[in-house]
């Protein structure tokens, strides 16, 4: 029943590694915003405002870009500091198409972009002109190792080092659940096939005890996920509550395993609550996986890859991520599963002298 | 029934912070420096409710002591 | 006497119908039910202006209709005859019948639900409506009402505190098939091709096909004793 000291060295290291990595690994530098509203043939004077970015400490090659085949030079008249620049550029009368982006090289940062930022007036459109030479990709040591710039999410994509972890967590309890509950069913069916023999109590309170306690310690990571989720939604959908098929499945797992408590909290006969509790325990967390992995891939939805991995396979390609995000949900897993562990033995001592 | 009464304490503890955290100032306030503070306000969630979880099992412990202490 | 299956649940829902025609006011008092429930709905709505509304309606009625129509799934000392029965048969001849048995009464509560929004609300929000659709969504809705309910209705009669579990056992459990529902009944009312219902009605078919295998592993368990 205890657990390996090396478990928790390894929780408590991951954690803290997590803790540390999680706050302080940079965000890709990026283009904020610019000042320009509109642009039509002639001069236009403008400011760039870059985020992250270090502008002073490079040489800056800025181009306005027109469907990745026509590239207009602007000049750069003054590098305010690293994250404002004042530029100017002058636009021809015939241009490939409507969408624009400004590109800015730099040695520090490498590539950043803006995408079309500003209404495009009096242009005639030319589909036939074409550059000979366009802007190149370039890789700067400053996004190196660093989380991905999105423009609403920012700096918050931190929160899926604590967002995400939560639900896995939950996850791998609620499974630790599952399994019980069918070890409960299984073991009491074969000690009690013969009608009135009773079933052993000893063989089966253990493992209604791990499922009990498995799923109360996936509540509270079920209910610090809602809330995180809760939070986040708010600075980046704009609203506490949204629509989101994951976020409404998620209350609803919630409902479904309050009942699975009631259900415990209400039936007095203990062999009769085994019994009930775990066959009740089997549809939750059936229900589970439908309500949090099959539901939301058939429902359009505000979080990110919502036909694949219907929790994060956006951000699943970056490998900056992804060496927080794994150690991340390991170490909220061993947490959990510790949690689990200290709660299942105090249970056992008070059963045992329960009975004394 | 305690674990449910506990789930309830959060969510009202939940609702009381969304209704707290309405003000504009505070909307500006999170929304500066890139958002940073979201982060921070989500981590401090998550290790709240972690010690709120650690604490409850701490007070269990404690319950079971005395009741041992008493039994001898 | 060695039955089959097959044969042992033809039996069991003979024995079902004939105990229900010998009690038609139960149907009656369910209907009732549904009419109140209607009534108070249309009294309660000036009207209602989109499709949205009235397919969300239709099965939020539906829903506290099937939960009624659960007392006897509940309560079965009604009928002595069939209790005897059922400590005979095998545990999943009698959950096959029961949720079969349910699955038609809570489709013809259903299909009196449409017929009384047909004469309280009128059709003219469905003018676009795709009938087959509605039907199909109809019986999916059903049949997943009455396997899941059945199933939990058994499990709370053995808490003995069948009827105040009942729902709150019972709601959780249904939100998927009800989200489900209402989605594929308003676009249904929207009037899109069976193609573009296509998740929706693979979805119902999903949800109605787990609730019966988890309904029929999981119940002999239930069951001995």
């Amino acid at each position: 029943m205890k657990m390996h000291f090396g478990f928790k060295i390894l929780c408590a290291l991951l954690l803290m590694y997590v803790a540390i990595f999680a706050f302080l690994t940079p965000l890709s530098p990026a283009l904020l915003q610019t000042d320009l509203s509109e642009i039509k043939p002639g001069e236009h004077s403008f400011t760039l405002t870059g985020y992250n970015t270090h502008f002073a400490e490079g040489n800056n090659a800025l181009f306005l870009i027109n469907d990745s085949t026509l590239s207009i030079p602007c000049t750069i008249t003054e590098v305010m500091d690293n994250s404002h620049v004042r530029a100017s550029v002058t636009m021809p009368n015939e241009i490939h198409s409507k969408a624009f982006a400004f590109v800015l090289n730099n040695q520090v940062d490498g590539t950043v972009f803006l995408e079309s930022p500003m209404k495009v007036t009096d242009f005639t459109v030319n589909a036939e002109l074409q550059s000979s030479q366009m802007p190149k990709f370039q890789h700067g040591e400053a996004s190196f190792f660093s989380y991905p710039y999105q423009p609403i999410i920012m700096e918050s994509i931190r929160n899926l080092m604590w967002h995400v972890p939560m639900w896995f967590t939950m996850f791998f309890l609620m499974i630790i659940s599952l399994v019980q509950s069918i070890t409960v069913l299984v073991k009491g069916q074969r000690d009690g096939d013969q009608t009135i023999v009773a079933i052993n109590p000893a063989l089966i309170r253990p493992h209604d005890n791990k499922a009990a306690m498995s799923a109360a310690v996936g509540m509270v990571f079920c209910i610090l996920g809602l809330v995180t989720g809760s939070i986040w939604a708010r600075f980046t959908w704009d609203a506490w509550w949204t629509k989101d098929p994951q976020l409404n499945g998620a209350l609803a797992v919630f409902i479904v395993y309050s009942a699975y408590f009631i259900l415990r909290n209400s039936i007095q006969q203990e062999e009769n609550k085994w019994k009930l509790a775990a066959i009740y325990n089997i549809f939750a967390c059936i229900l589970m996986f439908v309500l949090l992995m099959v539901l939301p891939r058939f429902t359009e939805g505000l979080h990110p890859g919502k036909s694949g991995n219907p929790a994060f396979s956006q951000y699943d390609l970056d490998s900056s991520l992804r060496t927080i995000f794994y150690p991340a949900t390991i170490g909220f897993i061993l947490l959990g599963y510790w949690i689990y562990n200290i709660r299942l033995r105090i249970l056992k001592i008070e059963q045992d002298h329960e009975n004394l | 029934m305690k674990t449910f009464k506990h789930s309830l304490f959060f969510i009202a503890l939940m609702f009381c912070t969304f209704t707290a955290k309405a003000s504009d100032g505070m909307e500006e306030y999170f929304y500066s420096s890139g958002k940073i503070k979201v982060v921070v306000a989500v981590s401090a969630v998550v290790m709240i409710g972690l010690l709120y979880a650690v604490i409850r099992v701490d007070r269990r412990v404690s319950k079971l002591e005395k009741k041992l202490n008493s039994n001898k | 006497m060695a039955l089959s299956l097959f044969s042992e649940i033809r039996l069991l829902l003979g024995k079902e119908w004939k105990s229900e025609f010998r009690r038609k006011d139960h149907f009656a008092a369910l209907v009732i039910y549904l009419l109140s429930t209607l009534f108070i709905c249309y009294l309660s709505f000036e009207k209602v202006a989109d499709g949205q509304t009235w397919g969300a309606l239709l099965w939020v009625t539906g829903l506290f209709t099937s939960f009624n129509a659960m007392h006897k799934a509940l309560d079965s000392s009604h009928h002595p005859q069939l209790l005897h029965l059922y400590t005979l048969a095998r545990p999943t001849a009698v959950i096959i019948s029961r949720c079969i048995y349910h699955a038609i009464q809570i489709a013809a509560l259903n299909v009196c639900s449409l017929l009384l929004f047909l004469l309280f609300f009128g059709d003219s929000v469905l003018g676009k409506l795709d009938w087959g659709q509605l039907i199909t969504g109809l019986v999916l809705g059903s049949t997943g009402l009455g396997i899941t309910l059945t199933f939990v209705a058994s499990l709370a009669q053995r808490t003995g505190n069948g009827v105040g579990l009942m729902a709150i056992l019972g709601f959780p459990l249904v939100i998927p098939l009800l989200i489900t529902i209402v989605k594929f009944t308003r676009l249904a009312i929207e009037g899109v091709t069976w193609a573009s219902n296509g998740y929706q009605l693979m979805l119902l078919v999903v949800l109605n096909v787990l609730a019966m295998v988890l309904a029929y592993l999981l119940f002999p368990y239930l069951w001995r004793e």
